[in-house]
């Protein structure tokens, strides 16, 4: 009910210039509750998502053109769906991070395909997408995309909710706590890290696909280790586990550079044109981020979804009342 | 293939960068388990310090590297003490973010302090050609580069075969809780492996710069030298070695044979089909369970 508040508040009131970035947060926010079913809730940690996005988005630019906006996005649903299935398999044999080094392999090799693929079809620019039609409507501001993409963000989180409730929400977890015991007590272990895999890329790609026709480029410079790390940063910065935290951490990593360099801007608005600050802004703009997310991971490791249960708890605790819980939280 | 020892000789310069970075990633990940990504922007850091600590002390070279050591040294203490010593105990995906998070920061701050134009160092090694018999041309270089390679990681590896250190390291990264209750000071296990670890990639990334102009974009080093780690075993520094070899000679016959954009990506399927088909690498040991 809150969140449909904002979300309409956020339509009226803002500047077209802050529902793009809203529209980009969304975007992230659909993949990263995709990635935090993977890593989050079956435990399995891939940086191969910046991959999936790009598979999703080059089915996107193959399908759209010919059969639509709606099929396309199926087309990059089904398809990188199907990669995940693919690159699960090592996972039923890997663990921890011999798949972390394996999901890097993934991101080398597809980001090196598209390259190729990309300078041999002669698109050395990339690929440019035409104007997206749903039915009769065109979207064709940022404001209409606006609401469509509330809409798809709405239905992922749904369909996240529903699975981390159901059957294979309580699989996933046990393999995550432990895949031998989860074997144990009859999890099919192969069948759901697949299944994990499976529909944590679908997502992924659902949003590789929507970002390629939100912002009607795609080029293969754009999926790159970063991308896939500041992934892996939002649910942790939201929590890993949490389907709140998944949005909340794809909004504050999608919207903190662009505060960074509007605070830079403004800040060093009298600054002599040629002078330290001018030449390094793209520099300082990065060690900015890159401090403020190392501070996230060093003072909530566990997320901002867990905030405020741990704000209570240390407030019980500077009246005496409940000694335990410090000692839980003591590192060797 | 009558350039087939030429071509060895030519990737056993690249191979000894490999190996000095790969060593680094062996020493942090046997301590504590913990995957570096930030080594090879570690390397950057290290030649850039080079650069920095030989317009300091006039261009002298031996001093410079002196200072490099203790400066490297004392980084990856410092590295260890501020970011990941507080993190202890949390799970690897934390752990791997801060190095991430680390080779990020390292990224940005260096174009800040010392430019984004390309820098040379001054160096009394001569890159000039030397033949030796069997048609192999090499140079004072790269001699020089190979031989501290191996004294380096031969020092690391006599360290962990005979003292206590490295049945110390290993106790930490296996169990850390138990391993402090053997009396193993487990923070100064993994303080020491990261500063061996800056100190490998420092020394990797002055050597790099001495036979190329420095420029803000080497971290790549980093990225092609896992493969080689994990073909050679996560934790063993004789497999980083052998790794290295056999990484950088598969590399510069896929430029000969495929074409130069190719050495990445074959450092990656490499990667991929060792971890599918011998995840714990050729010398490594095995660790693994069937579910």
């Amino acid at each position: 009910m809150v969140l449909v508040v904002v979300a309409l508040a956020v339509l009226f009131r803002a500047s077209s210039y802050d529902i793009y970035v809203a529209n980009l947060a969304i975007l992230a926010a659909v993949a990263a509750l995709g990635l935090n079913l993977l890593t989050g809730y079956t435990g399995q940690v891939s940086v191969g998502n910046a991959a999936f996005l790009a598979i999703g988005a080059y089915t996107a630019v193959a399908v759209m053109a010919r059969a639509g906006f709606i099929l396309g996005v199926a087309a990059a649903a089904l398809a990188t769906a199907a990669a995940g299935f693919v690159v699960g398999f090592p996972s039923l044999r890997l663990r921890g991070l011999y798949l972390v080094l394996s999901t890097l392999a993934l991101q080398f090799i597809v980001a090196f395909a598209f390259e190729k693929y990309q300078t041999q079809s002669g698109a050395i620019a990339g690929y440019t997408l035409g104007a997206t039609a749903l039915g009769p409507m065109h979207l064709d501001s940022d404001r209409a995309w606006y609401v469509l993409l509330v809409v798809v963000l709405a239905m992922a989180t749904y369909v996240a909710w529903s699975l981390v409730r159901s059957k294979p929400g309580r699989a996933w977890i046990a393999i995550r706590e432990h895949d031998v015991e989860a074997a144990v007590i009859g999890v099919d272990v192969t069948r759901y890290k697949l299944l994990a895999f499976v529909i944590s890329s679908g997502f992924v790609g659902v949003a590789g696909a929507l970002a390629a026709a939100y912002t009607k480029h795609v080029s293969y410079e754009a999926y790159t280790l970063d991308l896939a790390v500041a992934y892996v940063a939002m649910i942790i910065i939201g929590g890993l586990a949490s389907i709140v935290g998944s949005i909340i951490g794809a909004a504050i990593v999608t919207v903190l550079p662009f505060l960074i360099t509007n605070a830079a801007n403004s800040w060093f608005a009298g600054a002599a044109a040629g002078s330290f600050v001018q030449r390094n802004l793209p520099f300082i703009n990065a060690s900015t981020y890159a401090l403020l997310v190392l501070v996230f991971l060093m003072f909530e490791p566990r997320g901002l979804v867990g905030l405020p249960a741990r704000v209570v708890s240390a407030a019980r605790r500077a009246r005496g009342a409940s000694p335990g819980s410090a000692a839980k939280q003591g590192v060797i | 293939m009558a350039a087939l020892p030429e071509a060895l000789a030519g990737s056993l310069v690249l191979a000894s960068l490999y190996a000095l970075i790969g060593a680094g990633f062996v020493m942090v990940y046997r301590s504590s388990k913990v995957l570096n990504f930030a080594q090879g922007h570690l390397a950057l850091l290290g030649a850039y310090l080079f650069y920095a600590l030989s317009v300091l002390l006039h261009r002298d070279f031996l001093w410079t590297l002196a200072a490099l050591g203790v400066v490297s040294v004392a980084i990856g203490a410092v590295l260890y003490l501020v970011f990941l010593s507080p993190l202890a105990g949390e799970g690897p995906i934390i752990l791997i973010m801060i190095t991430i998070i680390i080779g990020a920061l390292i990224v940005a701050i260096v174009p800040m302090v010392w430019g984004t134009q390309p820098h040379t160092l001054a160096s009394p090694l001569s890159q000039a050609g030397i033949h030796l018999p069997g048609g192999i041309v090499t140079s004072e270089l790269d001699l020089v580069t190979i031989a501290t390679a191996v004294v380096v990681i031969a020092g690391f590896w006599c360290l962990i075969r005979f003292t206590t250190s490295g049945i110390a390291m290993r106790a930490a990264a296996e169990n850390p809780l138990l391993a402090s209750y053997r009396g193993v000071n487990v923070a100064l296990t993994a303080g020491v492996s990261w500063a061996f670890a800056v100190f490998a990639a420092s020394v990797a990334g002055t050597a790099y710069g001495l036979r190329a102009t420095l420029t803000p974009s080497i971290t790549g080093l980093g990225f092609a030298a896992f493969p080689a780690v994990v073909v050679g075993g996560l934790d063993s520094l004789p497999g980083a070695m052998v790794g290295a070899v056999l990484l950088a000679v598969g590399q510069n016959l896929a430029a000969t044979y495929l074409g130069g954009d190719w050495t990445d990506v074959t450092a990656y399927l490499v990667l991929l089909v060792v971890l599918l088909v011998r995840p714990h690498g050729l010398f490594g040991r095995k660790e693994l369970v069937r579910v």
